[in-house]
C-alpha cells in the first residue's frame, strides 16, 4: 500500500502506532452440524493509518463500518487476519499483530480501552476497588494498602470520592460509572487509550463533563486517544484529526478543521449534511444530501468504489469498476475518491451568531 | 387558536410503587398538543418523557399507575355527526386517564386515533410474521376492508413511507430488513388507520445519522400531507431543532419549560434549558473547545431533591428559596410556560426577603 | 402536601408524614450500595414467604435425618409379631377417665380379634388400658448416636418397653412405621445430597469447559450431553441396578445407586453452566477483565463464577427433588435400595398391594413424606432462583 508510504515507520519519532494493511475477516458459516464457511465479512478491509503521540485521532462512521472492530484489533481482543500494527516502544518498533499472548501482556498496559456502555462494562459482583484495581492485581503489580492508595488516588483524579470504593457498581449513575471505567483504563498509566463510543450512552448533561474530563486527563497523563464515535459533533469537539470509515475502509483522513470546513469525500459531506443541528433557524439551510437506506451488504460489497451505490457524484465507468486508493491530496490529507479534485463539497457552515 | 388543541394533559401524575419507595416518574405535568402541530418532549433519561407517552395510551405497566390528573382527548366531531358540547360549554372531550386501559374505548382510541412508534423497530415487530401479515392485520383490525383491499392499502402505505419495491418488502420478515426499513414499516403500520395524533418515542435514536435524517424528513412530509399532530419524544436537541413547532422540556417528572421552538433555542428562560443548550457540542463551533457542563448527576429517582428538582445542579439557585419551595408554573404573555422562581412574580419577596435580595440584583 | 399524604397512603408506607419514609429508604439504599451479593440474595429470599416456610420444612427434615436414632422410638428392626398392621394410636395428654385432671402422656392399648373366615386381624382401641408414655425415655435397646456415643435415650417411648406404642401404626411384621419413616428420611434425603454433589461437580466442570473454551471441545461435550439425555432413564436405571451384584452389602449398594443417579443428573447443570459461560464471554466487562491482563483461571474464578454461584445453588436445590424421586421410584420397583436399608422408597414397597393399602392405609405415609420433601425443596429452589439476581430491577 502506498497511502502512508512517505513515512518510514521506524524513523518517525512522533508516530506511536502505525497500522498497515490491517484486515479483519469474519467467516460466515452455513447452517447445519458440519457447517462450512460460505463467505467472509470484511469488517476491516486493508486499512492503513498512523496515530501520532499526544493527539486525539477520531474514527467516525455509521454502525457496521468496522470502526469498533478496528479498535478491538489494536488491543488484540480480535486477532486480525492480516496486516501489521506497529507500536513504538522506546527506540524500537514492535508489531502487535504478531505477538503471542504472553508477549502481548506488557503492551496491554500501555494500550487501554474505555468501553461504550457504562452499565455492561462493570462487573456487578465486584466493588469499585476490585474493578479499578483489577489491572494491577491481575498482573501482580500492587496489593493490599498500596493497591487501595493507588485506586483512591485514581478515583480522585476522575472526580469520584475514594470513600465509595467499597460500593458496588449498581450504586452509581451512568456518568459515574463511566468515570469508573476511565479510572480502570488509566490506573496502569497507559500511553494510548482507545475510547470506543465512550460518551454515546450518556445523557447530554453528563456527556460534556466526561468529555472535559477526558481532555483534562490527556493533559495530565500525556495520553494519546483513538476516539471512536458516530457522533460528528462530539468528534469535532475533541479530536485533532479525524478518519472517516465506510464499509471497512478509511475513505478520508484529515485535520479536524479541514475536514469539517471542506470535506473531500462525498461520504463525509453526506454525513455532515445528515447531522441535525440544534438551531431551528438553520432549518432548510445548507446542502441537503440524503443517502439512500440501502446500506450495502458487508459480506458482498459493491465493485469499484464501495460508496458508488449511494454516491450522488458517481459516474458509470470508473467508480463502478475501479477501486479508488486512499491517496494524498493537498498537503497531508488523504481521501479515497476518483473525483475529489473536481468536486466542490460542502462542509459545516458556521452560522453568523446573532448574539 | 387557544381552542385548537387535540390533546391536553392536566396535572398528570404517574407513580411507580416499588419495594423501596415511590418513584414519581411523572409528577404533575401540564401540556397541550395543538392539532396538526409537532410537539417535542425533550429531556434526559429518567425525566419521565416516555412514561408520559405511555400514560396517554394506557400502556403503563405495574407497579406503575396514573394516580392523578386528566388526559383530555378532543373527541372526534366527525364521527358524532355534530359538534358536541361538553358540560362546561367547551368542546366534547374524553379523559383518557379515566378509561380502563384494557377496555374497548381505549382500544378504539389507541388504534384509530392515536398511534405510537417506538425506539426499537426490530423489537416492536414480530420476527415470525412477514411484514404483510402484520401490516394487513393492523389495517383490518381498524378499517372495514377485505384482505385484498387491505393488501392494496398496505402496499400504498409502504410506498408512501418511501420503501422502494414495496411488494417485495411485503413478503419479507423484519429481520431481513435494515433498521431504517423496519422503522418505515412501523410508521406505515402506525399510519394504517389515519391517526389524528402520532406519538413517536425516540424513533430515530437507534438509527444512524444518515438514516435518521431520512426518517425525520419522512415524518415531516407525512405530517404536512395528513395534517396529523405529532408528539415527538427525544433526548436529542438537534432533532428537536429540526422538526419541532412546540417544545416541552422535562426534568425529573416535571415540565420545566414549554414554548415555541424558536423561543426555547434562542431565548431559553429556565436555567436547566439554558444549561442543556450550552452543554451540547455543536458542529462548527470550533475544534477542541471546552464544553460548558451541568455539574452533578441526575438524582436517583427515589432521591428527589426538595423544592425545585433542578436546584442542586442549578447555577442560578437562590439560597433559602429553591430548596424549600416547589416553584409553580407561570404562564407568560405569549403562551410560554416556565417553572422557576426566577420567573415567578413575587416568589422571591414572599419567601426569603433577606437571602434573595442580593441574588436578585445579580440576576437582573 | 395533600398529594404527599395521599401518596404515602397508596404506597402502604403508613401515615408517616413528610420525609420520614424517604430517609429510611435512603438509609436502606446506602446499605445496599456496599452490601455484598450474599446479603442481597438473602434479603430477597426472605421476601419470598412460601420459600421461607419451605426452607424451614427442609431444615426440619434434615434435622430429623441427623438425629434419627434419638427421634425414633425404636430401631428399624424391632418387631412385635403380636401387632401386625396395627393402626396408629392417638397420643393423649390429659386423662379424665378417673374423673380428675390427670396430666401425663399415654396411649391406649389394643384388643385384637382374628376374623375366622379371612383370618384378618381386627384391632380396636381399648379405651380401658392405658399405656403411659414419656418424653426422653430410656429404653432397653442401646444404640450409638452417630455411631459414636453409646446411649439408650429416645425422644419418646413407652415407660414399659413391652407395651406397644405405634404412633403411626405398624407394618406387616409389627415394626413401628414412625421409627422406620424417621430412619428412611436419613437415607432418602442424603442420597439426594450426595448424588447432587457428584452431579454438580461433573456438571459445572464439563459445562464450564464447554462454555469457556468452545469450539471442538464444546461440540464434543454437547453431543455427549445430548446422547445421555436421549437415553430413556427408567429402563437404563433398571438395567444398571440389575447389574449390581446381589451379594453386595447395603452400604455398597447405596453408593452404587447414588453414582448411577448422578451419572445422568449432571447434564442439565452442564447445559446451564455452559449457557452462562457463553453469554458471559461476550459481556463487555469480561472483555475488559481480559484486557486487564487476567489469565484464564483468574478470569473464570474471580470474574465469571461469582456471577452465577447463586444461580448454581438454585439449580442445585432444584435437582435434589429429582434425585429423591428417582431413588423412591427405583426402590419402589425393588431395584434400588433393599431391606434391611430403610428409605422412603423401600417403605413404599409395602404399599404395593391394593389390599394392604385398603386395610393399612397408613403405609402410604412415606409417600406423603416424599411429596412434602419434594415440594419444599422446589419452593426453596424457586425462591433462591428469584432472589439470585438482586440487581435485577
Amino acid at each position: 500500500m502506498t497511502t502512508t508510504g512517505g513515512e518510514t515507520h521506524a524513523s518517525d519519532e512522533n508516530t506511536l502506532v502505525r497500522v498497515e494493511n490491517l484486515s479483519m475477516k469474519f467467516p460466515i458459516r452455513g447452517q447445519g452440524l458440519f457447517a462450512r464457511t460460505t463467505g467472509y465479512v470484511h469488517a476491516v478491509n486493508d486499512v492503513s493509518f498512523s496515530i501520532r503521540r499526544g493527539e486525539v485521532l477520531g474514527l467516525v462512521g455509521e454502525s457496521g463500518c468496522g470502526k469498533t472492530t478496528l479498535g478491538r484489533c489494536i488491543v488484540r481482543s480480535c486477532q486480525p487476519t492480516g496486516g501489521h500494527i506497529y507500536y513504538r516502544d522506546g527506540d524500537s518498533v514492535v508489531d502487535l499483530a504478531r505477538l503471542s499472548t504472553r508477549q502481548l501482556r506488557p503492551y496491554q498496559q500501555r494500550i487501554r480501552v474505555i468501553f461504550q456502555d457504562p452499565f455492561s462494562s462493570l462487573n456487578p459482583r465486584m466493588t469499585i476497588l476490585q474493578i479499578v484495581g483489577d489491572p494491577l492485581t491481575a498482573s501482580g503489580l500492587a496489593s493490599g494498602s498500596e493497591l487501595e492508595d493507588r485506586v483512591a488516588a485514581m478515583l480522585r483524579k476522575v472526580g469520584l470520592s475514594p470513600a465509595h470504593m467499597r460500593r458496588y457498581p449498581h450504586a452509581f449513575s451512568g456518568g459515574e460509572r463511566q468515570r469508573i471505567n476511565i479510572a480502570r483504563a488509566l490506573i496502569v498509566e497507559p500511553e494510548l487509550v482507545i475510547a470506543d463510543e465512550a460518551v454515546s450512552a450518556l445523557d447530554v448533561s453528563v456527556r460534556a463533563q466526561i468529555l472535559n474530563l477526558l481532555r483534562d486527563l490527556q493533559d495530565e497523563f500525556d495520553l494519546t486517544y483513538l476516539f471512536i464515535s458516530h457522533d460528528m459533533s462530539v468528534v469535532e469537539s475533541i479530536c485533532n484529526r479525524v478518519a472517516v470509515m465506510y464499509l471497512g475502509r478509511i475513505v478520508e483522513l484529515a485535520k479536524t478543521e479541514q475536514l469539517y470546513t471542506k470535506p473531500r469525500h462525498p461520504y463525509t459531506e453526506a454525513l455532515f449534511s445528515a447531522v441535525p443541528r440544534p438551531d431551528p433557524r438553520l432549518r432548510g439551510t445548507g446542502r441537503r444530501i440524503r443517502l439512500s437506506d440501502n446500506f450495502p451488504d458487508p459480506a458482498n460489497p459493491p465493485s469499484g468504489c464501495f460508496f458508488h451505490t449511494r454516491c450522488r457524484y458517481a459516474d458509470e465507468e470508473r467508480c463502478r469498476s475501479q477501486r479508488p486508493e486512499l491517496r494524498r491530496i493537498d498537503g497531508d490529507r488523504l481521501a479515497a475518491c476518483h473525483h475529489t479534485e473536481k468536486l466542490s463539497l460542502e462542509g459545516v457552515t458556521v452560522p453568523a451568531k446573532n448574539t | 387558536m387557544a381552542d385548537d388543541w387535540l390533546l391536553e394533559i392536566e396535572g398528570l401524575k404517574t407513580h411507580f410503587f416499588l419495594d423501596d419507595g415511590v418513584v414519581r416518574a411523572v409528577d404533575g405535568i401540564d401540556l397541550r398538543v395543538p392539532a396538526g402541530r409537532t410537539v417535542c418532549v425533550v429531556g434526559e433519561s429518567g425525566c419521565g418523557k416516555s412514561i408520559t407517552a405511555r400514560s396517554i395510551l394506557g400502556l403503563v405497566d405495574s407497579p406503575g399507575r396514573v394516580v392523578e390528573g386528566h388526559i383530555w382527548w378532543r373527541a372526534d366531531t366527525v364521527d358524532n355527526g355534530a359538534e358536541q358540547v361538553g358540560a362546561d360549554g367547551g368542546p366534547s372531550r374524553i379523559d383518557l386517564a379515566a378509561l380502563d386501559p384494557h377496555g374497548e374505548a381505549m382500544r378504539q382510541i389507541r388504534g384509530n386515533e392515536i398511534s405510537m412508534v417506538f425506539q426499537e423497530p426490530m423489537a416492536s415487530l414480530s420476527p415470525v410474521y412477514t411484514v404483510a401479515n402484520q401490516l394487513v392485520e393492523a389495517i383490518q383490525v381498524h378499517l372495514p376492508m377485505s384482505r385484498d383491499e387491505a393488501w392494496q392499502h398496505g402496499l400504498a402505505l409502504l410506498e408512501r413511507v418511501g420503501i422502494p419495491r414495496p411488494a417485495r418488502v411485503m413478503d419479507s420478515y423484519p429481520f431481513q430488513l435494515s433498521g431504517g426499513m423496519c422503522q418505515r414499516v412501523m410508521i406505515a403500520i402506525a399510519l394504517a388507520c389515519g391517526p389524528r395524533l402520532l406519538i413517536a418515542d425516540e424513533p430515530t435514536t437507534a438509527l444512524d445519522v444518515t438514516t435518521q435524517a431520512r426518517i425525520l424528513d419522512l415524518l415531516v412530509d407525512l405530517q404536512r400531507d395528513t395534517g396529523m399532530a405529532m408528539m415527538f419524544i427525544t433526548h436529542d436537541l438537534g432533532v428537536v431543532a429540526e422538526i419541532a413547532d412546540e417544545v416541552v422540556v422535562m426534568y425529573l417528572g416535571t415540565v420545566v419549560e414549554q414554548g415555541s421552538v424558536d423561543d426555547i433555542f434562542h431565548d431559553p428562560l429556565h436555567p436547566y434549558t439554558k444549561a442543556l443548550l450550552a452543554s451540547i457540542p455543536t458542529m462548527g463551533q470550533g475544534v477542541r473547545q471546552r464544553l460548558t457542563s451541568i455539574r452533578g448527576q441526575v438524582p436517583h429517582p427515589l432521591d428527589r431533591p426538595k423544592g425545585c428538582p433542578f436546584q442542586p445542579r442549578c447555577d442560578h439557585a437562590v439560597a433559602g428559596v429553591c430548596e424549600r419551595i416547589e416553584p409553580s408554573t407561570v404562564t407568560l404573555a405569549d403562551g410560554r410556560r416556565v417553572r422557576c422562581v426566577l420567573h415567578e412574580p413575587g416568589a422571591l419577596e414572599d419567601h426569603d426577603p433577606r437571602g434573595s435580595r442580593g441574588i436578585k440584583v445579580e440576576e437582573g | 402536601m395533600a398529594s404527599e399524604t395521599s401518596m404515602s397512603g397508596l404506597s402502604g408506607a403508613g401515615p408517616v408524614a413528610g420525609d420520614g419514609p424517604r430517609s429510611t429508604a435512603e438509609r436502606r439504599r446506602e446499605e445496599d450500595y456496599s452490601a455484598s451479593q450474599a446479603r442481597l440474595v438473602w434479603r430477597a429470599f426472605l421476601r419470598h414467604r412460601l420459600a421461607v416456610v419451605a426452607g424451614v420444612v427442609v431444615i426440619l427434615l434434615y434435622l430429623v435425618a441427623c438425629f434419627a436414632e434419638f427421634l425414633a422410638p425404636y430401631s428399624t428392626e424391632k418387631f412385635n409379631e403380636e401387632y401386625p398392621y396395627a393402626p396408629p394410636q392417638r397420643l393423649h395428654i390429659l386423662d379424665r377417665s378417673g374423673g380428675g385432671w390427670d396430666f401425663g402422656l399415654y396411649v391406649h392399648g389394643y384388643t385384637s380379634s382374628r376374623d375366622p373366615e379371612t383370618l384378618e386381624i381386627n384391632y380396636t382401641v381399648d379405651e380401658s388400658t392405658k399405656i403411659p408414655v414419656r418424653l426422653f425415655d430410656r429404653s432397653a435397646e442401646e444404640y450409638r448416636m452417630w455411631g459414636l456415643i453409646p446411649t439408650n435415650l429416645h425422644l419418646i417411648g413407652p415407660v414399659d418397653d413391652s407395651q406397644p406404642m405405634y404412633l403411626l401404626g405398624s407394618d406387616r411384621s409389627g415394626r413401628d412405621l414412625l421409627s422406620r419413616l424417621i430412619y428412611g428420611t436419613r437415607v432418602s434425603m442424603t442420597i439426594g445430597l450426595i448424588g447432587v454433589a457428584m452431579a454438580f461437580i461433573l456438571g459445572v466442570v464439563l459445562g464450564g469447559i464447554s462454555g469457556y473454551f468452545g469450539g471442538k471441545t464444546d461440540t464434543l461435550i454437547q453431543r455427549l450431553v445430548e446422547f445421555l439425555m436421549s437415553i430413556p432413564t427408567l429402563p437404563l436405571w433398571l438395567g444398571l441396578a440389575a447389574a449390581v451384584p446381589g451379594d453386595w452389602g447395603p452400604l455398597k449398594r447405596y453408593f452404587v445407586i447414588t453414582v448411577i443417579l448422578a451419572t445422568f443428573a449432571w447434564t442439565d447443570l452442564a447445559r446451564v453452566t455452559r449457557g452462562r459461560f457463553l453469554s458471559l464471554r461476550v459481556e463487555d466487562f469480561i472483555t475488559a477483565a481480559h484486557l486487564d491482563g487476567n489469565r484464564p483461571p483468574r478470569l473464570i474464578f474471580r470474574h465469571m463464577l461469582p456471577l452465577f454461584t447463586s444461580h448454581l445453588i438454585a439449580s442445585l436445590t432444584l435437582s435434589i427433588p429429582a434425585m429423591i424421586l428417582a431413588e423412591t421410584a427405583l426402590s419402589f420397583l425393588g431395584l434400588g435400595l433393599q431391606a434391611p436399608v430403610v428409605s422412603w422408597g423401600v417403605l413404599l414397597q409395602d404399599a404395593q398391594n391394593v389390599q394392604v393399602v385398603a386395610t393399612a392405609p397408613w403405609l402410604m405415609l412415606p409417600g406423603v413424606a416424599v411429596v412434602v420433601a419434594v415440594l419444599s425443596l422446589n419452593f426453596v429452589g424457586d425462591g433462591l432462583r428469584d432472589a439470585a439476581d438482586p440487581y435485577k430491577q
